[in-house]
């Protein structure tokens, strides 16, 4: 079970496909987001999705509230200005550069390396693209939302109004014609940014280096950039400027599968339990 | 047409604490109906029937044999009709046996279904063309399918991101292989002859048993935090009804043990607590999937203990 | 607009936003650019990543604030106290650039011995007429000279409601007039800036009192954040480093808001940060084509270009231009660019013996700006109403007045892409609801015509920068739905097919335009582009003019607008050019076309010194070419291509001639930027703080509360509050403020109405503080009524830390955020913050006060019905106002 969930990961994945082309992924870098929300109406329009309710939720400037079948791309506002006084307390809010802060970030599938969606999908919608992202085929989808509660992040989603599975696509059909995401495209301070994986990877790094040298933004730190996380890394990783939950992101995800020989070997010996308290439930009644 | 609820916002939901966004759930919460969690006790039913129904067999207890066996069939003409109408795509269910894929507990779950039926199926067709010994050997087939049918949900349950299913996931295939078990052997023991019964009913009173033992090592498996669900909200209210159903049947089914009448009230009582443990954990599930403290807590944990 | 024109010759942003990345320092005050020009933040955070500090002033921590390297709080309405602080500062601690101040600006020059300073007279300048609410800018003048204004009240007459007074001439006077610049000079200047009256010490005496102790009172800006950020402009200043100012509405709207964007211009000219890469004052318009709509103008007050329109009495074309005539500068052409405008419009009818049929134009007599004749509407004066890519109902202050203004009239036609709250009123509005007003009462005749949106016609943005962008229809426009084009063309065609037979003199000033255009497509669309053409204008030869310096004064020339001569240079549409950024330097002149003359940065003379070389190589931008004996540089200089630096200008030169090698402000009459402005601004030469109509507090500098010459209509319909210590004034004890969000655009007609944009931001909201929630028992999430003497209206509330308290003058001071899109059309549809406000605007521009003024809040919903009224003459007679009619 172990070899099935190597052979799982994204790059032997990739080995395999016939057209496989370099492994194309997002790295979001959340020191530059305006949290404009352009990423999240350009995504809707291209991939043609309904607004999926009006509602004010008082979670700062956030109404979307979550990713889902039918919201890809979900920008999180975090308000940290409280300096801890009371309202009583604080008659005079000063709110100084070095003690406040909104943090803005905008959430998308993370095309996991081991993606546990694709590998709970019992139909095989669910997909690894040459471009080493996680696609569901919408055509075979039948809608039985196993992926749901698999996916580490909560991300992908079962709609209503079609019963389908839906999540960000990495527009797949922009990259078999060369162009970019339309999140990537529409984001004007190139806080989403779109390329090879690897060189985003590489790019990631310096730009936390740089921001170190410069002393800003201190609290910086790339998450899920590296590959010895229970995900094998994403495909779509983030500098954040605080803790993943924060963000309402889980602060060490994982691919369910990893776990999954030991599940059904226990699961066996729970078959042959039944088995044996079966035949034992009989002792003492033969006619 | 905006809404207009105007519903007071929980402060706490608001005040985003350095532990969460909102309040929000990290993980999402299943989204099957009750179809689903019914289909896991009609289907883990069916299969130890399968299984009881060779063991009767095999000692001569045919008409016990054929009560389990028709349990069998009609958990299988009703499950298949479950899983459907739960489906969004309805006329896709066929891509259930697209393809076989280990990964997926559900397509591997799919394929027992499938072979578990067909052999059910078969067994009684050829039973009523008077193929005896076809319809043994075929009985013989979907015993072996059953045990395996029985469990395999608990793997599908666990084989995700729920906190309370996927670190449960070495206790709850015992959990419900033991509903079933229960289960099966409540059928027999209220529709099987006295003179055959003895052994459903000591496989029912046994079952309930190891029900409660194996829930009570489900939450040690989990632990303070991750147990929770099991005994908070909706999952600790039906987790505390499948309890009390599981020991009045032990209790009723043992002392009533010479009275029909008691015996098939504590089949009665065994056979919801096997049912109702499936809807608590499904409902376990959800609880500690919406509530992103068990995802981050545990895994916070987990992190600390690796360093 | 008045506020940059006055100050440095054109009302626009003086640079562009590619510019921004050259900054050292950028500081948005009165914005919030990152929310509302996120495209082109970009270019802010290109500068903050090169390291430059970025400082955001607003009363709100906002989405700007976010990504900015500094915030500091203000309080709404105070901003010329901050910045008068900071003009005080750079005095005080003698941090200007002296070489550019002294050259370049209007510092030396010595000003009439008769003025008096609000230092002198309790917060009024001298010419103060008490009865008429106005100035006589005489005593403002610079001595023994009399300058015309760039741009504003530009003319000597004084019709009613133009907010200034005139008076006979004296011999003196008439000699000041008349007198010409002595070789680009006036006749008193004080190079070394020690003379009691010129214009540096003027300005050293008007500020004395803008310490940082005072700005702390009045603003309510901790002192050491005020301190930090005067320390930052004035230490990002100089030969070697330069700052931006970006600015919008947080300036804009306030019944002194003409006078605040002066008081920046001030700043940037002192720190030499005008026209020099990375400089500048970046005026951040708001829609695609706004700076277009004052271009080419939809202002009563303006003609194509910025020439003024004429005034009663402007009986003949030789009056009018010596009226507005500049002595110096390309001002100085106010015949050439009139003359060939009336070509445009008049062709072969205008002629030199008709005067070129400028007694054609209307003659202004009063305030027409769109409250006026609203309050015109309520009258009944005003019979008959167009909106057009407008929707008053929910965008104007005081907006149920607006409604109600519209069911009075005659007709109305509104043509929009939806059915926006300005068409529906009759049948859906707040005022159907509390019965204020019925649908059967109504005669208006409303006309609601679909029009077309920018993908589905030809045309041409000018955005925030001056840049004319093309834009090519895409698809055709559906069913009815046509261009604003189109509908005037035609419409102007059908009133001439009326109007042929007419023997009515008053008919010949349509009957003679000039209208015909091709027709293109089975829509008969006019071809936007012939149109274009026309405003480039073309010579005596019919082929398109390439610059403005070739249009005369002799009928020859035909132009449009003047200042877009050279759009279509070679018969080609600049403005369509769409060369990538990677493929030209980074100023890309070959996107699009700028005016004027496709000069990117204005004023980019001053980015080298007196004789003409860079101030340092790090700020190399415009130079003189000793050898080829022309200007050069990354950019097309905006100065006589071929003026050496020390040229000076002979007797009796006139216009451009008129001014020396050492003027970069060339459409200034002396060619320097004017730190003291002696004409153009009705409510004073120097900009000074005075409180809000609605404030909470007393003004602590002077006697005078509120800008004098403001523009006010009591009434009551619209009544205002009290202030400061009057009675009554703590009846509305918190201070309002409107605002915009990212996701919606304007009054929501184009934004509430899409279910992508609407879902972003769902529903009305205010922000509060949590102590003014905590004093109000609001509730996050729930909901809140604000109350002012107009209406009330109800929002949910979120209660943040990103709206802070202050401290003013001894007292607590609470901000109530609203954001202003909602109104009751649309998918998401709310309460409209503009029926809270009272109109009063700026004297200048008519620009309404919406930035700040008192409210109250009380928790819950609002009242439905006749309760709402009972509400409003509650707090009026607490107040002590009348009841609402």
């Amino acid at each position: 079970m172990s070899d099935l969930y190597d052979d799982t990961a994204a790059e032997r994945e990739m080995a395999t496909h016939p057209q496989a082309e370099a492994r194309k992924g997002f790295f979001t870098d959340t020191t530059l987001c305006i949290g404009c929300k352009a990423c999240e109406v350009a995504c809707k329009e291209w991939n043609q999705l309904p607004a999926d309710g009006y509602s004010f939720t008082g979670h700062s400037y956030d109404n979307t509230g979550e990713l889902n079948g039918s919201t890809w791309r979900h920008v999180a506002f975090v308000e940290q200005l409280r300096n801890g006084a009371t309202p009583q307390e604080d008659e005079q809010q000063v709110v100084r550069a070095d003690a406040g802060r909104w943090l803005m970030e905008s959430d998308v599938c993370k095309h996991c390396t081991h993606a546990a969606c694709l590998d709970v999908c019992p139909t095989g919608a669910l997909v690894r693209t040459e471009f080493g992202t996680v696609f569901v085929q919408q055509d075979v989808c039948n809608g039985c939302g196993y992926c749901v509660p698999a996916c580490p992040f909560g991300v992908i989603d079962k709609r209503e109004y079609d019963g389908h599975a839906g999540k960000c696509t990495l527009c797949y059909d922009r990259l078999q014609d060369g162009e970019t995401p339309s999140c990537a495209k529409a984001c004007p301070t190139e806080s989403i940014q779109y390329g090879d994986l690897e060189e985003l990877r590489t790019r990631a790094d310096a730009r936390l280096e740089k921001l170190q040298r410069e002393g800003r933004y201190t609290d910086a730190s790339l998450y899920l950039r590296d590959t010895d996380n229970g995900i094998g890394g994403a495909g779509a990783f983030f500098l954040l400027l605080d803790k993943p939950e924060v963000y309402g992101l889980p602060p060490d995800p994982f691919d369910t599968t990893r776990d999954l020989g030991r599940l059904w070997k226990h699961a066996a010996y729970a078959a042959l339990a039944l088995v044996g308290v079966t035949a034992l439930a009989a002792v003492g009644t033969r006619r | 047409m905006s809404t207009t609820d105007g519903r007071p916002v929980d402060a706490a939901e608001t005040a985003p604490t350095t532990a969460s966004y909102y309040g929000r759930p990290i993980v999402k919460p299943h989204v099957w109906r009750w179809y689903i969690p019914l289909y896991f006790w009609i289907g883990g039913t069916a299969g130890a029937a399968a299984v009881e129904c060779v063991c009767a067999r095999m000692r001569g207890a045919h008409a016990l044999a054929t009560v389990e066996k028709r349990a069998a069939l009609l958990g299988v003409l009703v499950a298949p009709p479950l899983l459907i109408a739960d489906l969004g795509v309805k006329l896709r269910f066929v891509n259930m046996l697209r393809v076989f894929k280990l990964t997926s507990p559900m397509s591997v779950g799919s394929w027992i279904l499938t072979g578990f039926g067909g052999a059910i199926a078969a067994s009684t067709l050829a039973e009523l063309l008077g193929w005896e010994r076809t319809s043994r050997a075929l009985e013989v087939v979907a015993a072996g399918f059953g045990p395996p049918l029985a469990v395999y949900t608990a793997v599908l349950v666990a084989d995700t991101a729920t906190p309370a299913w996927h670190e449960a996931g070495d206790t709850l295939p015992f959990v419900f292989a033991a509903s079933g078990m229960a289960s099966a052997g409540a059928i027999g023991a209220a529709f099987a002859p006295p003179a055959e019964s003895r052994s459903a009913r000591q496989l029912m009173i046994g079952g309930a048993i190891a029900l409660l033992a194996a829930g009570r090592a489900m939450d040690n498996q989990l632990g303070e935090l991750l147990s929770e669900p099991y005994r908070i909200g909706k999952g600790g209210s039906l987790r505390r009804a499948s309890a009390t159903c599981a020991l009045a049947g032990i209790v009723i089914g043992t002392l009533g043990r010479k009275n029909r009448t008691a015996t098939r009230f504590a089949a009665a009582c065994v056979a919801a607590a096997g049912m109702i443990e499936r809807f608590a954990v499904t409902a376990a599930g959800t609880q500690s999937a919406e509530d992103p403290k068990y995802t981050v807590e545990s895994q916070r944990a987990r992190m600390q203990a690796r360093d | 607009m008045p506020g940059l024109g006055t100050t440095l010759g054109r009302g626009g942003a003086t640079t562009f936003m590619q510019d921004l990345q050259n900054s050292d320092c950028i500081l948005i005050m009165g914005s919030n650019m990152a929310e509302n020009h996120p495209v082109g933040f970009q270019w802010v955070m290109e500068a903050r990543e090169r390291g430059a500090e970025v400082i955001h002033v607003d009363p709100r921590f906002t989405r700007t604030s976010a990504v900015a390297t500094r915030h500091v709080k203000i309080r709404p309405g105070s901003d010329i106290a901050f910045l008068g602080g900071i003009v005080n500062y750079i005095i005080t601690h003698e941090r200007w650039f002296h070489d550019y101040v002294v050259n370049y600006t209007n510092a030396p020059v010595i000003i009439d011995p008769r003025y008096r300073d609000t230092e002198d007279l309790g917060g009024l300048f001298s010419g103060f007429d008490a009865k008429q609410d106005a100035y006589d800018l005489a005593s403002w003048q610079y001595e023994d000279l009399d300058m015309t204004g760039s741009a504003g009240r530009r003319m000597g007459s004084a019709v009613s409601g133009s907010k200034i007074v005139t008076h006979e001439l004296s011999p003196e006077e008439k000699a000041a007039e008349d007198r010409p610049l002595e070789h680009g000079e006036p006749p008193h200047v004080d190079v070394t800036l020690q003379h009691p009256r010129c214009v540096f010490q003027l300005l050293k005496k008007h500020y004395a009192r803008y310490t940082p102790e005072m700005v702390e009172r009045i603003c309510g800006t901790p002192k050491e954040q005020f301190l930090a950020v005067a320390e930052a402009l004035c230490a990002n200043s100089g030969r070697e480093r330069t700052s931006a100012m970006c600015y919008a509405l947080g300036w804009t709207h306030h019944t002194e808001g003409a006078q605040t964007i002066r008081t920046a211009a001030m700043i940037q000219l002192l720190l030499g940060n005008i026209g020099r890469p990375g400089s500048g004052i970046l005026a951040l318009r708001g829609h695609a084509s706004i700076q277009g709509s004052t271009d080419i103008p939809t202002l009563y007050e303006l003609l194509p270009g910025y020439i003024p329109m004429p005034e009663e009495g402007m009986t003949d074309l030789g009056k009018f231009l010596h009226e507005t005539t500049a002595k110096g500068g390309f001002w100085g052409h106010m015949d050439a660019y009139t003359i060939s405008l009336l070509k445009a419009w008049y062709g072969e009818h205008a002629t030199a013996e008709n005067e070129w049929c400028f007694g054609h134009l209307p003659r202004i007599n009063g305030d027409h700006s769109i409250y006026p004749a609203m309050m015109g509407m309520l009258q009944g004066t005003v019979k008959g109403f167009f909106c057009i890519g407008e929707n008053p109902a929910v965008g104007s202050a005081n907006a149920s007045l607006h409604r109600r203004a519209m069911a009075n009239l005659d007709w109305l036609v509104v043509r929009d892409l939806f059915e926006i709250e300005s068409a529906a009123f009759w049948y859906d509005s707040p005022e159907i609801e509390t019965g204020k007003l019925r649908t059967a009462d109504i005669k208006t005749e409303i006309f609601l015509l679909p029009a077309a949106d920018h993908l589905q016609k030809d045309g041409s943005f000018t955005n925030t920068q001056r840049l004319l962008q093309w834009h090519h229809k895409a698809v055709e426009p559906n069913g009815d739905a046509r261009s604003e084009l189109w509908f005037y063309y035609h419409l102007g065609k059908r009133i001439r097919e009326k109007l042929l037979a007419s023997s009515d003199p008053k008919d010949r000033a349509i009957n003679e335009l000039t209208w015909n255009y091709p027709e293109l497509g089975a829509l008969a669309d006019p071809d936007a582009s012939a149109v274009l053409r026309e405003i480039n204008g073309w010579g005596a030869d019919g082929k398109a003019l390439d610059t403005y310096t070739k249009l005369k004064a002799d009928g020859s020339t035909v132009s449009g607008c003047w200042i877009y001569c050279g759009v279509f240079t070679g018969e080609q549409n600049l403005a369509a050019r769409r060369k990538p950024g990677s493929e030209q330097s980074w100023v890309a002149p070959e996107w699009g076309w700028a005016w004027p003359a496709n000069r990117r940065q204005l004023y980019n003379r001053a980015s080298a010194d007196p004789d003409g070389k860079p101030w340092s190589e790090r700020k190399r931008y415009v130079w003189w070419d000793a050898e080829k004996k022309e200007w050069t540089g990354y950019d097309v200089p905006d100065f006589v291509k071929d003026k050496p630096p020390d040229y000076v200008p002979p007797d009796g030169a006139k216009a451009e001639k008129a001014l020396d090698g050492r003027s970069p402000f060339i459409m200034q009459g002396d060619g320097k930027g004017w730190l003291f402005v002696p004409d153009g601004l009705v409510d004073g030469p120097l900009p000074t703080h005075y409180e809000p109509e609605e404030s909470p507090v007393d003004n602590a500098l002077y006697a005078q509360q509120a800008n004098p010459v403001r523009e006010r209509w009591p009434s009551a319909n619209n009544p205002y509050h009290p202030s400061g210590s009057a009675p009554g004034a703590s009846v509305f004890p918190y201070v309002m403020t409107s605002y915009r969000l990212t996701e919606h655009h304007t009054a929501g007609g184009m934004s509430r109405t899409l279910p992508h944009l609407a879902e972003l931001q769902p529903e009305m909201f205010c922000e509060v503080s949590p102590a003014l929630a905590a004093e109000r028992g609001l509730v996050h999430g729930a909901w809140a009524t604000i109350v002012s003497a107009r209406s009330a209206i109800e929002a949910r509330v979120l209660v943040t830390d990103r709206v802070p308290d202050y401290q003013i003058q001894g007292q607590t001071v609470r901000v109530v955020g609203l954001p202003y899109h909602w109104g009751n059309r649309g998918i998401s549809v709310g309460d409209s913050a503009n029926d809270l406000w009272s109109i009063s605007a700026d004297p200048n521009v008519h620009i309404q006060e919406t930035k700040a003024a008192t409210c109250d809040v009380i928790a819950g919903r609002r009242p439905r019905g006749t309760a709402l009224s009972a509400l409003v003459n509650e707090y009026r007679r607490r107040a002590g106002l009348p009841a609402e009619e």
